[in-house]
């Protein structure tokens, strides 16, 4: 049960994260379609 | 409606009014260094936090740099906020022992006060510790508030600079909006609310004996319903004040309590009711001010105002009249405004505000991505409700959030000047600055993203059995709770329309990405238009010039507001609220 718990944790900061690094991407894109 | 009513309107109007020059000019003088009274205290502590933090204040950024600064900064502050709620069962200030935040509403509360949305999935009288409101809610309800000045600020720069690969310091200029325009005001605006009996301590919650003892339903051991006499009550307690103030001058609106303002505990009296009202518009009206200041055109910057200041009016209009004639399904029963009674649709509605505080707040707070409430839009009547919904369909660019509203305005304006100049047959040009084909489509970004969250995860819940499980509302009211909880979380509004139980996997997970691509996919585009315009010369006005300070400039203005909302959610809208509007009318409810 608690690594079911733990897994849960580590899977919404792996998400938040590839949220965060998916939009520093887009950063780039928006800069580089000029 | 009573002339009580509108007079309470008109005198917030003109207090919205008054106040816009002042917090103009001095939002001005902050963000160009100029002198202000507070710098004596402020500017030391200023010098402490960059030393500390290695930020050299004279830095400027372009705007790729100033993106990825705001962004590295909300992802470690967003998880920072989840690992807080993970573990508050063994942090202080928690005299309640309350638990761990369990994992899908930590990282939907988390994606929520990072994006200065608030929306809440819980009551926080019975999830969230002391510490956890202080040191992680009420920490968010600043630097995001400080965070969409920053961006706001920057937009005006890029338009006020000539031939400038740079848009300013992230890091000063969230340190300052947080110093200089959040703090100061909020520590004035807490005392005032105690002063009116908003509650600030740290006290356990009272146990009290009720004045007449209830009788309350209860499922036995048998599974049959008995009935439980209840002799005491709980009353919640906790830093309130200092909370309540900066939820409503940052424009966040996440409620200490699961009533949020319509808890005499939050928002006892009527003046610490106009207190809070007030506070909703006072920067983002002031804003207009320091666009106009910093661009070197008063004009504009009212004109500007103007039109925020009318689609407001028509909002509250409409609002009132609708909540004020009452639900003509009671026929029979007197709904008029008497000396006795408010009269009018009065379910959901605090006795102490009556309808015509209630029409103006619900219109305030979705003009504003503030969503903090003091009655519950679920029971507003169709059109009545309809406004709320609308209003964030706008992308709150009326008055709007702190910050969020001028820059998400910017946005619209580039859009009306692009319009006004294909219908001249002009190159469009703002201020100076031609408007060319990357601003537009920078833009167009900005203004898909925002339909495009709301509609796709709102129709897979209207459809799927994990969306319409948590309806409580039968028929088109089901589907206008679905479409208000994914636009006000895609608007970082926050308010809830209620009668949808979002404290489920689907909507903890799919509501925590809305309010994260509502926010940061919006403001990027945002920024590189900012960017764009700040590389550019500026060219003298010419006769196809379209001038950007009139009237005309105004209504334009308007009705690219209103055509791109309105083009983008009229199908969504006819199935919800206007299609329960046209039933009612024909006697049928849900």
């Amino acid at each position: 049960m608690s690594s079911e718990r733990g897994m849960y944790d580590f899977c919404f900061i792996i998400v938040t994260i590839v949220f965060f690094a998916l939009s520093i991407g887009y950063v780039q894109f928006c800069d580089r379609v000029k | 409606m009573t002339l009580n009513g509108w007079l309470q309107i008109a005198v917030f109007l003109l207090a919205v009014l008054a106040v816009t020059k002042p917090m103009g000019v001095y939002m001005a003088c902050v963000f160009t260094r100029e002198r202000t009274f507070l710098d004596p205290v402020l500017r030391p502590i200023e010098r402490l936090i960059y030393r500390l933090t290695q930020v050299d204040e004279d830095h400027e950024m372009h705007w790729t740099e100033y993106a990825t600064a705001m962004l590295l900064f909300s992802l470690v502050s967003m998880l920072l906020l989840y690992a807080m709620e993970r573990v508050q069962q063994w942090l202080p200030f928690n005299p309640q022992r309350l638990s761990a935040v369990p994992q899908g509403l930590a990282f939907n509360t988390a994606a929520s006060f990072t994006t200065n949305t608030n929306w809440q999935n819980y009551s926080g009288e019975v999830v969230m510790s002391y510490f956890t409101q202080m040191a992680g809610l009420a920490y968010h309800n600043f630097v995001s508030a400080a965070v969409g000045i920053a961006l706001a600020i920057a937009f005006i720069r890029g338009i006020a600079r000539r031939q400038m690969q740079t848009i300013g310091n992230f890091w000063v200029d969230m340190v300052r909006s947080c110093l200089w325009v959040l703090l100061p005001f909020c520590v004035l605006g807490a005392l005032l609310l105690v002063s009116q009996g908003v509650v600030q301590n740290l006290r356990p919650y009272d146990t009290v004996k009720v004045v007449e003892p209830a009788q309350v339903p209860h499922i036995g051991a048998d599974g049959k319903a008995v009935m439980d006499t209840v002799i005491t009550q709980t009353i919640a307690q906790g830093p309130v004040a200092s909370q309540e103030i900066i939820k409503q001058w940052g424009t966040n609106g996440g409620g200490f309590f699961n009533a949020n303002s319509s808890h005499p505990f939050e928002n006892p009296t009527p003046v610490s009711n106009f207190i809070e009202l007030f506070s909703i518009f006072a920067v983002s009206a002031g804003l207009t001010y320091t666009l106009g200041r910093m661009t070197g055109s008063q004009a504009h910057g009212w004109a500007v105002w103007a039109a925020m200041a009318l689609l407001f009016v028509a909002g509250v209009t409409v609002t009132y009249w609708a909540e004020a004639r009452g639900n003509p399904l009671l026929a029979g029963v007197d709904q008029h405004a008497t000396a006795s009674q408010p009269g009018g649709n009065m379910e959901g509605k605090e006795i102490r505000f009556g309808i015509a505080n209630t029409a103006l707040w619900a219109t305030v707070t979705t003009d504003a991505s503030c969503g903090a409430i003091n009655g519950w839009h679920d029971s507003f009547t169709p059109i009545g409700g309809m406004v709320p919904l609308v209003n964030i369909m706008l992308s709150e660019v009326i008055f709007g959030g702190v910050g969020a509203g001028m820059y998400g305005m910017l946005v619209y304006i580039v859009l009306t000047v692009f319009i006004a100049g294909l219908m001249v047959g002009r190159t469009p040009e703002y201020l100076g600055k031609k408007i060319e084909a990357y601003d537009v489509k920078m833009a167009m970004l900005v203004v898909l993203v925002f339909p495009l969250v709301i509609l796709s995860f709102a129709a897979i819940a209207s459809v799927a059995s994990f969306g319409t499980s948590s309806i409580l509302n039968p028929g088109p009211h089901g589907l206008s709770e679905i479409l208000y909880s994914y636009t006000s979380q895609a608007g970082n509004n926050g308010s809830a329309f209620a009668g949808l139980s979002t404290n489920t996997p689907w909507y903890n997970v799919t509501g925590g990405i809305t309010m994260l691509i509502g926010r940061f996919l919006m403001i990027i585009p945002m920024l590189a238009i900012a960017g764009n315009l700040a590389q550019k010369k500026c060219v003298p006005p010419s006769l196809g010039t379209f001038p950007v300070t009139t009237p005309l400039f105004t209504v334009l203005l308007i009705g690219v507001i209103i055509i791109v909302g309105a083009l983008t959610f009229f199908p969504a809208l006819s199935l919800g609220p206007i299609l329960e509007h046209l039933l009612m009318l024909a006697g049928k409810t849900f």
